[in-house]
């Protein structure tokens, strides 16, 4: 595995991470779990 | 897991989840739930997330040449240097779908953030449409156009097939982004409109929303359309305008709509009035970008832009028909809830003449359409017979006599200038004069008064202004070419020919434009100075600060002001000049003399090209040699007997012998036509006779006739030496040396000095013997004008050489030059062309481009007071 491997595996995940954190948070919207969160009205 | 399967299992979940979002937010939008339209929000920002991690996964692929992906196979290879190799990303139209979704994604994902502290209905239809408009381009990807299939039987080549030579070019690295990106954020305004009318907000605050991701748009449009022209100026060779490609027609109409757009918005949310243009253009805009794409993806038109084998027609006439049904629908179904709060008043309003601007630049949108598609469409006999039957009728009202249409009708660039001249100019005028007059201004005010005094002033500066031009013009023409000064003028005059008039009008009015903007600036600095003791800049940076849109604005009218010179000029008469050189001939331009040199190869290992440049010199005609380059000639030459000015741009070198002169000869040609591409090896000084061979054998792999220019060029300076002096023998065939003999020592020493370079004789840029003087030999010296280099590439992975032109800017007029090998022994092909007006066109789009970036910023938001909670009825201001 190359620097460039390592580097872009090390983007990846972490825009996965992201991804899969709205989308955790979008199901606690949608569950209406938020309320307290800070966001939202 | 291959990098493919994990682009396509990120693929595929981005449509399951747009599919999910826009579900999400319609329930949530339609039912009024606030938590689904939370939920629709943090959804689209994961979907932003998703297209990051999927354009990550293939950009992996790209840089680290991942053949086994057939897209990277077909568009790249290992000699592309890391710039292009990114350029790949967009290079094909499935990387250019991947780069789709990333955007519209993003830009979903920041709407979503900045309205994560509103979960009302009318945010729910702005995701929903957002998310249904990003669901197509995720249909496209999983169904039509995967950047991550990979080769079933293989693991694909060894090497790819490398990316179009004509795309590697800086400028087209960096073209598809903003010009991609412009039509992606127009989906945005397009959103705000239908969520507007879905969710039923009447206050027309929308506007406001989308004001900035139209503007943003409109920036990033313009700058993808200049660098798009720019590049087709460096790379094409300028088919001057409408004349490049049809897509390049079929990108200007969003940005026709879009120009309009983003002036109507601006009446609305001050005034309350032109609601129903506003969610019109929004649509309009919204679906020209598609079409627009359609039009480049679907080959329905020839152009350079089309990608072989497209599988998306069908997507997108289905696509195009979903949004023209919706939208309309919608619009019609709010009609009566979209009625403006008031009408306008005056005929002479900032309103009425925005209204007058947006039919103008609508009625532009028909003829480029019309003109763009026509060829096409008249391939079918109905449309031709219906054609020709609607110019039956018109010649039958107009009383001329009627060609009736054979075949498939060309419309070229003289139909567009025609048809869309005028309404240009018009504009121009409308550009000129609106800013000075105010929004709901009642006749007879005193504003108007102001107004019509500005006017007039800037009438006077522009005609003023544009006498001057054309004195300086025709001063410049009359002492380049020696016509007289009265002569000139005219002849300058003409030369703005758009035809004739057009372009009179057009430099007039963007004088106006710049006089109207600067006077008003002018004006509003002096009055903040007599109450605070700024300096004027200062003053100028505070009223750009506290009003960005008022005096951001004006700056970019300014900028389309130049750029409109620019195009004045540049579709007026270019002067063009095509000649045949052998070295040292020369021709004019423009009261230039363009001298040829001669040719030289190089090879480029990154990139993996040979390019053949051809050396010119250009200068004022009969311009004096200046002493210093004398001096620099009398001290590489230290054998002459004398060195004076001979007829420009040559220099004589005199010697003290005819052998001293025709030895000085031998060495210098050799040096400058000879050594930088071929090698001494194994000179035997008895036999007086040395082999040589090519720097680099990869010239030769792509350019085998490089060689044979070269035993060309040994031939010439066997013969600057004189009779049988120097021989030169070609080696069998797959031999690439050559043999030289010389039949004595003098001449073989001669010979081989031309490879021991010294700093000094490097001034010398070409010599031949004088016709009438045996001892003395003309030069051309460094320093007597510019030397310019277009060059032509051959690649290693293309059949196709490209030519790169050189060019060489000026305040007034650009020299253009672009040169292809000609027939005959060392001679070129020259196009000169003399562009007036050229950097008036780039730096208009830059001041444009730089203005309208600065008023996207967040700057200190001014809400209008007026208009946008006022109630229906009390629009006056």
């Amino acid at each position: 595995m190359s620097a460039t491997d390592v580097i872009f595996a090390v983007l990846v995940a972490g825009a996965v991470t992201l991804a899969l954190r709205s989308a955790l948070r979008m199901l606690g919207a949608a569950w209406g779990l938020d309320r307290d969160k800070g966001e939202g009205r | 897991m291959s990098s493919s399967a994990l682009g396509q299992i990120l693929v595929f979940a981005s449509l399951v989840l747009t599919a999910f979002v826009a579900a999400v937010a319609i329930v949530g939008a339609s039912g009024r739930k606030a938590p689904l339209v939370r939920a629709a929000g943090f959804g689209m920002r994961a979907l932003a997330w998703l297209g990051v991690a999927t354009s990550l996964v293939l950009l992996h692929a790209i840089v680290t040449h991942d053949f086994s992906n057939q897209y990277v196979a077909h568009y790249s290879d290992t000699t592309l240097p890391l710039m292009y190799l990114i350029t790949t990303f967009w290079g094909g139209e499935k990387g250019a779908l991947a780069f789709w979704v990333l955007s519209l994604s993003a830009l979903g994902g920041a709407l979503a953030w900045t309205h994560r502290k509103d979960d009302s209905p009318y945010t729910g239809w702005l995701l929903a449409t957002t998310a249904l408009a990003l669901l197509f381009f995720d249909i496209l990807m999983v169904f039509a156009s995967s950047p991550f299939e990979t080769f079933l039987a293989s693991g694909g080549p060894a090497d790819g097939t490398g990316l179009n030579p004509l795309l590697q070019n800086p400028l087209m690295a960096v073209h598809p982004p903003p010009q991609l990106l412009g039509f992606i954020a127009y989906t945005i305004p397009f959103a705000y409109a239908m969520a507007a009318m879905a969710s039923g907000r009447k206050d027309g605050s929308w506007v406001l929303d989308a004001r900035r991701w139209s503007l943003f748009a409109w920036v990033m449009l313009t700058a993808g359309l200049v660098v798009g022209e720019l590049w087709s100026y460096l790379e094409l060779g300028w088919g001057g305008y409408w004349g490049w490609d049809p897509v390049e027609n079929a990108a200007l109409l969003p940005w026709l709509t879009g120009t309009a757009m983003l002036h109507t918005f601006s009446v609305e949310f001050r005034t309350g009035l032109l609601r129903r243009w506003n969610v019109f253009l929004a649509f309009l805009t919204f679906f020209l970008t598609i079409f627009a794409t359609f039009l480049t993806r679907s080959q329905l038109i020839q152009s350079l832009h089309s990608f072989s084998g497209s599988a998306l027609t069908p997507f997108f006439l289905w696509y195009q028909l979903v949004i023209i049904v919706a939208a309309l629908g919608l619009i019609a179904w709010r009609w009566n809830f979209l009625k403006p709060a008031g009408r306008i008043e005056s005929y002479l309003s900032r309103e009425a003449l925005v209204v007058t601007a947006t039919l103008l630049l609508l009625m532009a949108v028909f003829v480029v359409m019309w003109g763009t598609l026509l060829p096409k469409f008249s391939e079918s006999p109905a449309v031709l017979s219906v054609v020709d039957s609607a110019l039956a009728a018109l010649a039958g009202i107009t009383g001329q006599t009627h060609v009736p249409l054979t075949g498939a009708v060309n419309v070229g660039p003289e139909w567009f200038n025609k048809a869309v001249g005028p309404l240009g100019i018009a504009v121009l005028f409308l550009t000129a004069i609106g800013p000075v007059f105010v929004l709901r201004q009642a006749p007879g005010d005193v504003a108007r008064r102001t107004a019509w005094r500005t006017l007039a002033v800037g009438a006077g500066l522009a005609v003023v202004l544009s006498v001057v031009l054309i004195l300086v013009r025709g001063a410049g023409l009359s002492t380049a070419s020696g016509m007289p000064f009265g002569a000139a003028c005219s002849l300058y005059v003409k030369s703005l020919s758009w035809p004739g008039v057009y372009g009179i009008l057009a430099v007039t009015f963007a004088m106006q434009v710049l006089g109207v903007a600067s006077l008003d600036w002018v004006r509003s600095v002096r009055a903040r100075r007599s109450a605070k003791s700024e300096s004027p800049w200062a003053a100028a940076g505070v009223l750009f600060r506290e009003n960005p849109r008022r005096y951001g604005g004006h700056l970019v009218h300014i900028g389309v002001a130049l750029t409109f010179l620019g195009y004045a000029g540049a579709a007026g008469k270019l002067v063009k000049k095509d000649a045949v050189l052998a070295p040292l001939e020369a021709t004019t331009l423009g009261g230039r003399e363009v001298r040829f040199l001669g040719t030289k190869d190089r090879w480029e290992p990154i990139g993996g090209f040979a390019a053949l440049e051809a050396h010119f010199v250009v200068l004022p005609k009969g311009r004096p040699i200046a002493p210093g380059v004398l001096d620099a000639v009398r001290a590489a030459v230290p054998g002459a007997t004398a060195v004076e000015a001979g007829e420009t741009p040559f220099v004589k070198v005199r010697f003290a012998t005819e052998a001293a002169a025709r030895a000085w000869l031998v060495t210098v040609t050799a040096r400058t036509t000879l050594a930088p591409s071929l090698a001494l090896m194994s000179p035997d000084r008895t036999r007086r006779e040395v082999r040589l061979v090519p720097r680099r054998l990869e010239v030769l792999r792509v350019l085998p006739a490089s060689f044979q220019r070269l035993a060309q060029a040994a031939n010439l300076v066997a013969d600057s030496a004189g009779g049988e002096r120097i021989t030169v023998r070609t080696g069998a065939r797959n031999d690439p040396t050559m043999t030289v003999a010389a039949l004595d020592a003098e001449a073989f020493d001669a010979f081989l000095a031309g490879w021991q370079a010294t700093a000094n004789d490097s001034v010398i840029l070409a010599a031949r013997a004088a016709a009438k003087d045996p001892t003395v030999v003309e030069v051309v010296p460094e320093g007597v004008g510019d030397v310019m280099t277009p060059e032509v590439r051959y690649y290693l992975k293309s059949e196709n050489p490209t030519t790169e032109v050189e060019i060489q800017p000026g305040l007034l007029t650009d020299m253009y030059l672009a040169a292809t090998p000609a027939q005959g022994a060392g001679e070129v092909n020259l196009t000169a062309m003399d562009h007036p007006m050229m950097t008036s066109l780039w730096l208009g789009a830059v001041i444009a481009l730089l203005a309208g970036g600065a008023l996207i910023a967040p700057v200190r938001r001014r809400r209008d007071p007026v208009a946008v909670a006022r109630p229906e009825g009390e629009g006056a201001a």
